[in-house]
């Protein structure tokens, strides 16, 4: 079998593993879903290293290699919420989420003869990337959570039941502030990486400045929430914030229109 | 919530959408020029102020320490790119490998020559190559049909597919160069496709009066600086004869951004973190 078609089986055992595990979550069949969600990580992560091996670097250079390694985040993050912050019923929400990056990646072009180009042979390429796979994740599970939140908080107002609205909202908070160090890191270790490279630590590339602006609109978001006055707008923020960051991190890559010069290696 | 940071709330959603504005294309690209416009820059200046009176209104609140961090190196970032904005000189030096071809100046703005007041010449350039890619070509009614493309092995070979591995002997000339075309059957061949370039890099060497020649490594990621400049390797060329094309920059700016960088990389999980340790979800950005 050509490694191609191998890897594309793979992801898809890896994206329906996924699945079994949010539905599993739904109908309360924790057992089952913990195992399910298991198995996809271990299938997914093998995906991975199937592709790291191929490339015979860190496979973090195309759009196809970051979906792979986005779904891959998402499990151990959830571990990571549901101990320090016993936020143990997000586990569908994780499990889902892990599915659609999977999805996309299957979209893509698998990219076998992929090569790290000369400006990407730098210590801050895993780390860059990394930090903002770390955070996509939880902004993905954040917004998905906060948006939950919104469409309870109306059934409830409608006379519906209600179960936690504002525990979503809290939860979406608490995961945006364990992303946001991250995308911040992304950021800026993009700037000194950009210093060091293409001798500006600025060069208002569209890349550059949709990073911005999701950055900018999560500042906006936290801020909201701290102002009663403010706080209505936080969920719009929140909105606005992810909507860019689909933009920053799909939109740039995939749309000639909007597309960068200087991340051109990342579209696929 | 100080009535502080409430207006820079207000100013860094005016300052996003200013960021909006000049995020979407517009025919002739000129939409970046709302990034170097009075307004935009006023509006970076107010959010400036608003951060320095934010921590003024809490400085006695050291425990905060990733407040502090986070604001003070979003003002001295910005305060670095504003002198980089106006102060920055920045050019591109062509400069033939060899150490008898010393540049001095680079063409500036307007056609000026910008004097480096110093000397740089490139030596000892060399290109690390990866393997080359083998495609397939398959001949088909007098017309050579393109196949897949196979990659050079760790060991050397290649996994033709249906037509096995090309052993290493194969796929090297004599004087261990690649072969540019290799039979694996009848009718068909494995052709080298154009190999690129892993990495590339030169030895700089820097001429001073009255001080020895300094040689420094220049790389892609690694460039060298030399009396308040910084010289970055972006490309080469062997047409007409072999030259590396450098990017030269002198920005009096770039210490203060890059520490107001570290502060936030150094302040922003401080903020975020310490936050949640003490059960302050919602005040802790």
């Amino acid at each position: 079998m050509h490694v191609n078609e191998a890897v594309k089986t793979l992801i898809c055992v890896a994206a329906a593993a996924y699945a079994t595990a949010g539905f599993a979550f739904a109908f309360r069949r924790m057992r089952a879903g913990f195992a399910a969600l298991a198995a996809g990580w271990l299938v997914n992560a093998a995906v991975i290293a199937v592709n790291w091996t191929v490339a015979g670097t860190p496979p973090l250079g195309s759009m196809y290699h970051v979906l792979v390694v986005l779904a891959v985040c998402l499990p151990p993050l959830y571990l990571f919420l549901a101990v320090r912050d016993r936020l143990t019923w997000l586990h569908a929400y994780f499990a889902f989420a892990s599915v659609a990056p999977l999805v996309g990646a299957l979209c893509m072009n698998p990219d076998t003869l992929w090569r790290r180009m000369p400006a990407l042979q730098s210590a801050w390429f895993v780390p860059h990337v990394l930090a903002y796979m770390l955070s996509y994740a939880l902004a993905a599970v954040a917004v998905v959570l906060a948006v939950t939140g919104m469409v309870r908080g109306r059934a409830g107002a409608a006379g519906c039941a209600v179960a936690r609205p504002r525990g979503y909202d809290v939860a979406a908070h608490r995961i945006l502030l364990l992303g946001f160090p991250f995308m911040t890191f992304g950021l800026l270790s993009g700037m000194i990486w950009a210093d060091q490279a293409w001798s500006a630590y600025w060069s208002w590339d569209p890349k550059e400045v949709w990073s911005l602006i999701t950055w900018m609109l999560y500042l906006v978001y936290f801020h909201c929430r701290k102002s009663a006055s403010l706080r209505t707008w936080a969920n719009a923020a929140h909105c606005l914030a992810f909507a860019a960051l689909l933009t920053t991190f799909l939109l740039v890559n995939l749309l000639p229109k909007l597309s960068s010069a200087l991340h051109s290696y990342a579209t696929s | 919530m100080t009535r502080a940071m409430h207006i820079g709330t207000g100013v860094m959603a005016l300052g996003t959408a200013f960021l909006l504005a000049g995020a979407f294309p517009v025919d002739g690209g000129k939409q970046t020029a709302v990034f170097h416009s009075p307004a935009f820059i006023a509006v970076c200046v107010a959010l400036c102020l608003l951060l320095l009176l934010c921590c003024w209104q809490r400085r006695r609140a050291w425990r905060q320490i990733g407040f502090h961090l986070c604001h003070l190196g979003v003002v001295l970032a910005l305060a670095g790119a504003a002198i980089d904005h106006f102060r920055s000189v920045s050019g591109e030096v062509q400069l033939p490998v060899g150490a008898s071809f010393e540049a001095t100046r680079m063409p500036g703005p307007g056609g000026v020559p910008v004097v480096f007041g110093f000397g740089i010449a490139a030596t000892n350039f060399h290109v690390i190559l990866y393997p080359p890619d083998y495609i397939l070509f398959k001949k088909n009614q007098e017309r050579l049909v393109r196949g897949d493309t196979y990659r050079v092995a760790a060991d050397g070979t290649v996994a033709a597919g249906p037509y096995g591995r090309v052993s290493a002997d194969r796929l090297r000339n004599a004087d261990g160069t690649w072969a540019e075309m290799v039979m694996v059957a009848d009718g068909v061949a494995l052709r080298k496709s154009r190999q690129t370039p892993r990495s590339f890099e030169a030895v700089l060497r820097i001429t001073s009066h009255g001080r020895p020649d300094r040689y420094e490594r220049l790389a892609v990621n690694h460039p060298v600086a030399a009396h308040g400049w910084r010289f970055y390797l972006v490309s080469y060329d062997d047409e007409p004869a072999l030259h590396v094309v450098l990017n030269a920059r002198w920005a009096p700016g770039r210490a203060c951004a890059m520490a107001g960088i570290w502060l936030l990389i150094a302040g922003t999980p401080l903020l975020c973190f310490r936050g949640r340790a003490a059960g302050e979800v919602g005040d802790a950005c």
